[in-house]
């Protein structure tokens, strides 16, 4: 793809050039731009990352040793239902959108986002949603229990929380659905003329894809968690089994909306990556169409495969089989996609830069993320599997060194073109090394501990757990730590150091590198030809 | 559409047209769940 465009850095210092209308506060709280939006979800997606990690934290510290040393079994129940509804809704998700508000304008030539003001109303609604989320901590009976899965009966019994649970989710859904829409009709609407949909770099294609799946899956769990609220509070029976209801319908609901969820996790990683390996690479990305077809693909079968996450749950045999089988099938498109990321560096003139590390550690973690949930797929071993601590390895190998690895490996990636200057690579290598050691350091040994049959969700277990448990703890607070210095090297970056070029690397494609660095307020006003 | 003008316009009103769209699907979706759940259960108000 080539593009020639009037946003180079000749006209850098006109009227395109002028920056944001308001200051102050009201920069940030009016603001219409998709860059300074990009920025506030970055901004709280980080914010969050610290504040789930430090509840992480808790819940490592608590099973360093065997027996209870620091807290109190119910709040234990607390901070691991909160860690991951933090870290899903409010790190992992908003950081996603973040990059996609910073980059897809870009991307595509876009000079904003189709609906600016709405925009603003996505991003706002967040700090509220986990205001109150956050409050459910000092309100009689704490904070909710029961698991992000908000299972009944169990859920039906938080306190005071609950509607405020309740309330929290509705908000981030609907901030997501508007952000899945303004995402959509962007790239649908605001595309440079001459960029079909076959010549959209793949970070814009898996956020298209993604934006549906939040458009179809969102409201499920808002249907799902209005429920759950009219049964405890309006007499219905939905799910009250005492009333005629059926608990493990909310299963099938939740997990309709939940598996979905998964992949709206790592869609945009895969496009980040796409990315990021042809760049460091110095080559094409090989298979770009096949690439695009994996990602549909991955997307539809996200919709067919929920029950895998309840075989024990209870199900016909045909059903078990059906979920057994489409869930294996994932690993086809998922497969097409890791070949097609070995295949551009084969051969290629590869750097390493911090990017590139944190892509590479990302294809070999990832996989390993993907092979337990091939073993987890089948119904005869789950039923070993199932509630111990290989599926708490399980995921958090796809979501930490998946996801998470995905998201630094981006924000390395554009930081130079967001801020003008380029990041202390030194730093960035240490930073990497660090998170990379820590980070297996911490949900490898977990894969033994489940295999053994330490069950997951507990704040105490049998001494035969303690070695790996302790070592899992070590890790936890060294990748803790280690994120500090990703603080602290954004810092740096974002108030001076060496002035980046418009290009950044060497010869990168894609239109976001064809404006100076910083990226200036305002980009595309006239639109570039993608030829 | 030029391709050294951009038709802002006219991109914004198709965007808000097809936003509006996919709104009403969100709702649908959102609906349809809490039906098919009434209809299964059917104890479920």
């Amino acid at each position: 793809m080539t593009a020639t465009t009037q946003n180079d850095a000749h006209h850098a210092d006109d009227h395109h050039d002028h920056g944001p209308e308001l200051t102050g506060i009201k920069r940030w709280l009016f603001t219409t731009n998709h860059k300074d939006i990009g920025t506030m979800y970055l901004i709280f997606s980080l914010v969050m990352l610290f504040v789930g990690g430090a509840m992480a934290l808790v819940i490592r510290t608590e099973l360093g040793q065997p027996g209870m040393q620091f807290v109190q079994p119910d709040f234990y129940n607390q901070m691991v239902t909160m860690h991951a509804l933090i870290m899903i809704f409010g790190a992992v998700m908003p950081a996603f959108v973040g990059l996609a508000n910073w980059m897809i304008p870009l991307m595509v030539g876009a000079p904003d986002m189709a609906l600016p003001r709405m925009n603003n109303w996505s991003f706002w609604i967040l700090p509220v949603a986990f205001s109150i989320l956050l409050a459910t901590l000092f309100v009689p009976g704490g904070a909710p229990a029961g698991g992000w899965t908000m299972y009944p009966p169990l859920v039906l019994q938080t306190g005071d929380a609950f509607p405020m649970l309740i309330f929290s989710v509705h908000l981030m859904g609907i901030s997501s659905i508007m952000g899945a829409i303004n995402i959509i009709v962007t790239i649908m609407n605001m595309r440079a003329p001459g960029m079909t949909l076959l010549k959209m770099p793949l970070f814009v294609w898996t956020w298209l894809i993604t934006a549906y799946l939040l458009i179809a899956v969102m409201p499920v769990l808002a249907g799902a968690v209005t429920m759950l609220l009219t049964d405890q509070f309006f007499g219905t029976s939905f799910f009250r089994a005492a009333g005629g209801g059926d608990p493990v319908m909310f299963q099938h609901i939740f997990w309709f909306f939940g598996h979905p969820e998964v992949y709206i996790m790592i869609l945009p990683a895969f496009g980040i990556i796409s990315e990021i390996i042809p760049t460091f690479s110095r080559k094409p990305l090989f298979g770009y169409t096949s690439m695009v077809y994996a990602t549909a693909s991955i997307a539809f079968l996200s919709f067919i495969v929920w029950a895998h996450h309840m075989f024990t749950a209870g199900m016909p045999l045909t059903g078990q089989l059906f979920f057994m089988f489409t869930t294996m099938l994932i690993a086809v498109p998922t497969g097409v996609k890791v070949f097609n990321w070995a295949a551009t560096m084969w051969k290629g003139a590869m750097t390493f830069e911090t990017p590139m590390l944190f892509a590479v550690a990302f294809l070999f973690l990832f996989t390993i993320g993907g092979f337990s949930g091939l073993m987890l797929a089948i119904v005869p071993a789950d039923f070993q599997y199932h509630d111990s601590y290989f599926v708490v390895a399980h995921f958090h190998y796809v979501l930490v060194p998946g996801a998470i690895f995905a998201i630094i490996a981006g924000v390395y990636y554009w930081l130079p073109k967001w801020t003008g200057h380029m990041y202390n690579e030194t730093l960035g290598k240490a930073h990497f090394w660090l998170t990379t050691i820590f980070v297996n350091l911490t949900f490898f040994p977990m894969h033994f501990l489940g295999l053994a049959g330490m069950p997951r969700r507990i704040p105490d277990y049998s001494t035969q757990f303690a070695d790996f448990n302790m070592i899992a703890t070590v890790g936890a607070f060294g990748f803790g730590l280690s994120q500090l210095l990703f603080v602290w090297i954004i810092v740096q970056c974002a108030r001076g150091g060496k002035k980046a070029t418009a290009e950044v690397w060497e010869s990168p494609v894609g239109l976001e590198w064809t404006v100076p660095s910083p990226a200036p307020h305002h980009t595309f006003d006239e639109p570039p030809v993608v030829k | 559409m030029s391709t050294d003008v951009r038709d802002t316009t006219t991109q914004r009103r198709a965007a808000r047209r097809s936003a509006a769209i996919l709104g009403v699907v969100a709702v649908a979706v959102f609906v349809a769940f809490i039906a098919a759940t009434v209809l299964r259960s059917g104890a479920g108000v």
